[in-house]
């Protein structure tokens, strides 16, 4: 039940996990709707910091999934997906 | 050994620390209730814990948490020794009604309740809130073994409500540092264990004070609330703000029917629990204190009474005491007081008004069956003892609205999104209103046989 609105979301979650630190800031750009990519990504990713896309400048990592990736030139692809060290 | 067995392990620990520090309070008790106290009390202990070995930046180690939260009970228990002999008489009445009848319907109860088992561990936590506010948390304080400023702090966690007391998420720091791993599949055997405990509470309390078929008649409907024993609110707070406020009921009932150290002691340790579960939890306890002071309204200058307003009063406070320095003032933003103002008043009373239709035509509409079905109940048998309960479910349920009419979002949106599970919640307590009843009506029965 947790990923039923979008199933390769948690594959994504557990591959940007496993890519960065546990003290990292990674700034989320994940579709407004349903809220839950947010609550999953702070959930998922915990204890890692989440920002919106809007704090971009106090993040490390940048992680973009589904609609948004097109936000984010570069980066590795994962899955539907993309994360960029900056 | 699987992640699942070393939860269930940590549990059992827990009910063993609970039970080795709730001796000195909940000896003379049903053995169901002990069990009951010993969830609740050892669930708070381990809580401590984590924040003791947070302040000391500790790891969360299962044989370190075991072994402190040992000496702690320990220290507990010894302190509390004196508490033993007042309320030895509590059982000394056998239990009545029929035994056959009690097991029947008792072991109803535990097969709804394995529903609830069997649904919330089947698949890892994946409520809204779990994720956003109790589970993130957790997760959080155990990752980190700490207590990090910024759960409290940080802009990009302005939704995960700040404000809410944290015994949920230390709870689940707590079982997984016995655990071992942070594995969210497993940890969901905490929200059936604390459902197992609010039945054996309401068959065991009523079993002593009223009698066993009317114990068991009310665990069996307490396990039949499906919409809260539902696999959504394993990882919330409801669950557990549910035993929460079936041990608060029980104790405030003890303490109104026989003022005794131990009784102050179970609603002080309800309190407790209570207010660090839930922020409705803190009101709850408030409505319990004002109903134990009209039971006493005959001895208001006594040292009792004193002593049992205490037994109400400070371990909330006490506890936002703790939260304050902990955390740092929050304000939550859910709620717009400013319509509490004479100049908005006309206002809030439309909102009132407009919640009030909306629960009537959504939320009680849909619930009119079983609603109708309570208010025959009541209108057709006799006052019991628990009946005081009543007037504080109301006005809980009264105050709900009105938080509901300050909602800072659409107050419509607010009803749908929560009043049905908060409301929930008392349930449970309601069954020990008609159970008590049961219990008097039966125990008529038998006296004009």
């Amino acid at each position: 039940m947790g990923f039923f609105f979008d199933r390769a979301y948690s594959d994504f979650l557990d591959e940007v996990a496993r890519r960065t630190p546990r003290d990292a800031t990674v700034a989320m750009l994940v579709p407004r709707r349903p809220d839950v990519y947010r609550f999953q990504a702070a959930y998922t990713l915990a204890p890692r910091r989440i920002v919106d896309g809007d704090a971009i400048a106090e993040a490390g990592w940048i992680a973009a999934w589904g609609s948004e990736r097109e936000r984010l030139p570069g980066g590795v692809p994962i899955g539907d997906g993309r994360l960029l060290a900056r | 050994m699987g992640a699942a067995a070393r939860v269930l392990l940590g549990l059992g620990g827990t009910v063993l620390l609970g039970f080795a520090a709730s001796m000195g309070f909940s000896r003379a008790l049903r053995r169901g209730e002990r069990a009951a106290w010993a969830l609740a009390t050892g669930l708070f202990i381990q809580s401590i814990l984590v924040l003791l070995f947070a302040a000391a930046r500790a790891p969360l180690r299962p044989l370190l948490l075991l072994g402190a939260g040992g000496l702690l009970s320990l220290v507990v228990a010894v302190a509390s020794r004196s508490l033993r002999r007042s309320d030895a008489g509590l059982v000394e009445k056998p239990p009545g009604g029929s035994p056959v009848l009690a097991r029947i319907l008792f072991a109803a109860a535990l097969a709804a309740w394995a529903l609830f088992l069997v649904s919330a561990a089947a698949e890892p936590m994946w409520a809204t809130d779990y994720l956003a506010i109790w589970g993130l948390k957790g997760k959080t304080i155990f990752e980190t073994g700490g207590l990090p400023s910024r759960l409290f702090r940080d802009p990009a966690l302005f939704w995960a409500h700040r404000e809410y007391p944290l015994l949920v998420p230390l709870s689940l720091a707590a079982l997984a540092g016995i655990a071992g791993e942070w594995h969210d599949r497993a940890l969901a055997l905490l929200f059936p264990a604390a459902a197992l405990a609010t039945l054996l509470a309401i068959s065991g309390f009523l079993s002593r004070r009223g009698s066993r078929t009317g114990g068991a008649a009310a665990a069996l409907l307490a396990a039949l609330c499906f919409r809260l024993y539902h696999p959504v609110n394993a990882g919330t707070a409801e669950v557990i703000f549910a035993l929460g406020a079936v041990l608060a009921a029980c104790a405030f009932l003890d303490l109104a029917d026989r003022d005794s150290p131990e009784a102050r002691a179970r609603v002080a340790v309800a309190a407790l629990f209570c207010a660090s579960t839930k922020q409705e939890g803190t009101l709850w306890i408030a409505l319990l204190g004002v109903l134990y002071l009209i039971a006493r309204r005959r001895s208001l200058a006594s040292r009792e009474t004193a002593l049992g307003v205490a037994a109400f009063a400070i371990p909330p406070v006490a506890h936002a005491i703790l939260l304050l320095w902990l955390r740092g003032p929050q304000t939550s933003r859910d709620f717009d007081v400013r319509l509490f103002e004479p100049r908005h008043w006309a206002d809030l009373a439309n909102r009132f008004g407009a919640v009030v239709a909306r629960i009537a035509t959504t939320e009680a509409r849909e619930a009119a069956v079983p609603l109708v079905a309570i208010a025959l109940f009541l209108l057709l048998t006799r006052r019991a003892f628990a009946d005081p309960l009543l007037s504080a479910l109301l006005v809980q349920i009264f105050c709900y609205g009105l938080a509901f009419s300050v909602s800072s979002f659409d107050p419509m949106y607010a009803v749908e999104a929560a009043f049905r599970r908060i409301a929930l919640t008392l349930f449970p307590v309601l069954t020990l209103v008609l159970g008590a009843r049961l219990s008097s009506a039966r125990s008529n029965e038998q006296a004009l046989v």
